[in-house]
């Protein structure tokens, strides 16, 4: 199978079938838009992507691999958050800072899988939780003024739609 | 590589946080956060949190109310798993949504005896909850109006069978007021002085502190027959007294139930539908002004009434925006290629259009497995079920409910002559008030994953969304076949505009 390789904004090279690589829409568009040759074994730089993320990104990309392409009716489901598998599950037990790079990079790379994956997971992390709770968990400032504070808690009081 | 890149990804791995996160990505993040506690709690978090979940909900809304425009819906199928604690099957019961809660009260079994149990659905988690209520407790029955005001929610009327003994009692009409307090899980009983006659299917909307009531099946007092009503009563939620309203002008709807009513303004109701008894339908549209101390009907001009909902009394309608939207089975429309959904296992040969096997799928359907249906003494068996061999049965009971992504895929696609599904009819009533019509929008043949055709459920709206609950699949032309067990729904039905990728 032809390989490419990857470099890391860190400098690491990846040797990865191009297959694999390909399942980033980020790639796959650079290596048809500059008519990179397969067999010209040519490494792509992705500087937004240090080696530790690239990775794991490159072992999320292995294992999902042989999956089959998202239906065309996906965007017509309810959108659901309790269908991560559980290999999905295992891998993204990690911690915040590399879930929220692993998000950047797939965002960057555009592997819609993983992005969907990896948010998902965040926001199962919302769910059920006070705005405090929320702030906590992810270290995230309170930048309301007082009377602002007070102003979001009346909008919030439930109010009709529209 | 030694300098570090402009970007913060670069920046050490563990000090990534939430906010290194482009709008974009914590906008698709949020979408998948539940519109209602969640998001309202998302909006709390800081300045930039609340920009973005705001944007998330605004878009969700025009999205929906976008998506009812076009008539392009998505329905989501969810289900009562068997053998767990979930609401029983039943039609014609009343169900309110307040805040991120559907109530559902009272209505009909199977075996035709009527509820008078509480429910809610936790919309957050899809749940149902049970609350054991306290207080005086409404009679049970079914085609009640359920409203809310303020912290509660008001009950009146419904009808019930009769006791089987003795025989040829007719149908029991009620005059029962109910407040439910939401906060102390207590219903209370309130009596009036003067109260309207008994009454069903009536029609009941909360206009300031007032609530209006509209028609209905109702009996006066010593006669024995029920009439068609077009009386409108109002009854102050402060004072707790009815008064029955006073109108100039002749020109009134004729008596009906069932009819949809939806308030416009404080000033202006509107009537939709209804129906004075069998092949007796109304399609009619009217407002309710409430101006003075006559009030005055105005009748609406329909435009494009080709395009009208053909049932608007079993089938209630449900305002959103400037949309009024009942649910109808598919027009009988040529060029609609209708597509009905049979596993396969069900597909059988026989022509469809045979009565006996157009209702193969619907009777091949689980048992009603209700266990506090009073009365009930196992299930009634249809000739055709009889026939099938225990297997078949077992078979099929497992084939309840939610179908696996599997089960799904093998679903095939056969073309039908007579319509089933369900889709979705839209009334747009922007003119209504200044020019005094409304249009019917026509109907888009979009593909529909909408349920079979389903009447005397609920449609109530949610955030960004329909709720539809319960019903009779109804599959023959007679409102009451012999076997109705099957055919009664507990599913929930979710229509939603399709979901945006950002």
């Amino acid at each position: 199978m032809p390989k490419i390789k990857l470099q890391s904004s860190d400098g690491e090279t990846f040797d990865v079938d191009v297959e694999i690589a390909k399942c980033s829409v980020t790639i796959k568009t650079m290596l048809e838009d500059l008519g990179m040759d397969d067999e010209e074994e040519e490494v792509v730089p992705l500087p937004n992507v240090n080696s530790a993320i690239l990775r794991k990104v490159l072992q999320w990309a292995t294992f999902h691999k042989d999956d089959p392409p998202p239906p065309e009716d996906d965007e017509n489901k309810e959108k659901r958050t309790d269908d991560i598998s559980s290999w999905d599950a295992d891998f993204l037990k990690v911690d915040q800072g590399t879930l929220f790079e692993l998000i950047l990079a797939a965002n960057y790379l555009d592997i819609k899988g993983l992005l969907d994956v990896t948010c998902k997971t965040v926001a199962n992390m919302i769910k059920g939780k006070a705005p405090e709770e929320i702030r906590k968990t992810f270290n995230i400032k309170n930048d309301f003024t007082a009377s602002e504070e007070d102003q979001v808690r009346k909008e919030n009081e439930w109010c009709e739609e529209k | 590589m030694v300098g570090r890149s402009i970007n913060a990804m670069v920046d050490n791995c563990n000090g990534t946080s939430m906010d290194a996160l482009p709008d974009e990505v914590i906008e698709f993040i949020l979408s998948f956060v539940s519109t209602y506690k969640d998001l309202h709690n998302c909006m709390a978090v800081s300045e930039r949190w609340k920009r973005c979940a705001e944007n998330v909900r605004q878009v969700k809304n025009r999205k929906f109310h976008k998506s009812i425009a076009d008539m392009d819906m998505n329905w989501t199928r969810v289900s009562v798993a068997p053998n767990t604690a979930g609401i029983t099957r039943r039609f014609s019961h009343s169900a309110v949504v307040c805040d991120d809660l559907m109530y559902i009260f009272g209505g009909c079994t199977s075996s035709m005896t009527t509820f008078n149990d509480l429910w809610k659905l936790d919309l957050n988690t899809r749940m149902w909850i049970r609350p054991i209520t306290t207080g005086a407790y409404p009679s049970p029955k079914a085609c009640s109006t359920l409203v809310q005001y303020k912290e509660m929610l008001i009950l009146f009327g419904g009808w019930t069978y009769p006791p089987s003994y003795p025989l040829h009692q007719s149908w029991h009409l009620y005059d029962e007021l109910h407040v439910y307090d939401k906060s102390k899980n207590q219903w209370t009983c309130i009596n009036t002085m003067l109260t309207p006659p008994p009454m069903a299917g009536h029609s009941a909307s909360v206009v300031g502190d007032w609530m209006i009531v509209f028609g209905g099946l109702q009996r006066q007092q010593g006669e024995v027959h029920c009439e068609k009503s077009n009386v409108v009563w109002k009854l102050n939620l402060v004072t707790w007294t009815w008064t029955q309203q006073l109108f100039e002008g002749g020109q009134r709807p004729k008596g009906r139930f069932g009819a949809t009513q939806v308030v416009l303004d404080e000033k202006n109701l509107l009537i939709l539908g209804g129906s004075a008894g069998p092949n007796i339908q109304f399609h009619d549209c009217w407002i309710l002004n409430m101006e003075g101390d006559a009030w005055k009907w105005i009748r609406v001009s329909l435009l494009d009434r080709d395009n009208e909902a053909q049932n608007i009394w079993s089938n209630p309608g449900c305002l959103v925006g400037d949309k009024l939207v009942v649910l109808n089975k598919r027009r009988n429309n040529k060029e609609a290629h209708s597509v009905v959904y049979y596993p396969r296992s069900q597909w059988l040969t026989a022509l469809p259009e045979h009565p006996r096997f157009s209702r193969i799928d619907l009777a091949n359907r689980p048992n009603d497995v209700d266990d506090n249906v009073n009365g009930r003494r196992g299930s009634l068996l249809n000739r055709h079920q009889e026939k099938c061999s225990q297997a078949t049965q077992q078979r099929n009971i497992q084939h309840t409910v939610e179908l696996s992504p599997m089960a799904k895929k093998r679903l095939i696609a056969m073309p039908k002559s007579n319509e089933l599904s369900m889709t979705v009819c839209v009334l747009d009533i922007a003119q209504v008030l200044t020019a005094g019509t409304a249009k019917w929008l026509m109907p888009k043949t979009l593909s529909s994953n909408g349920p079979e055709e389903t009447i005397l459920y609920s449609l109530v709206q949610g955030q960004s969304e329909l709720i539809m609950f319960g019903g009779i699949l109804k599959d023959c032309k007679t409102l009451f076949p012999c076997d109705l067990s099957n055919q009664i729904s507990n599913c929930l039905q979710f229509i939603t505009a399709h979901d945006y990728v950002i």
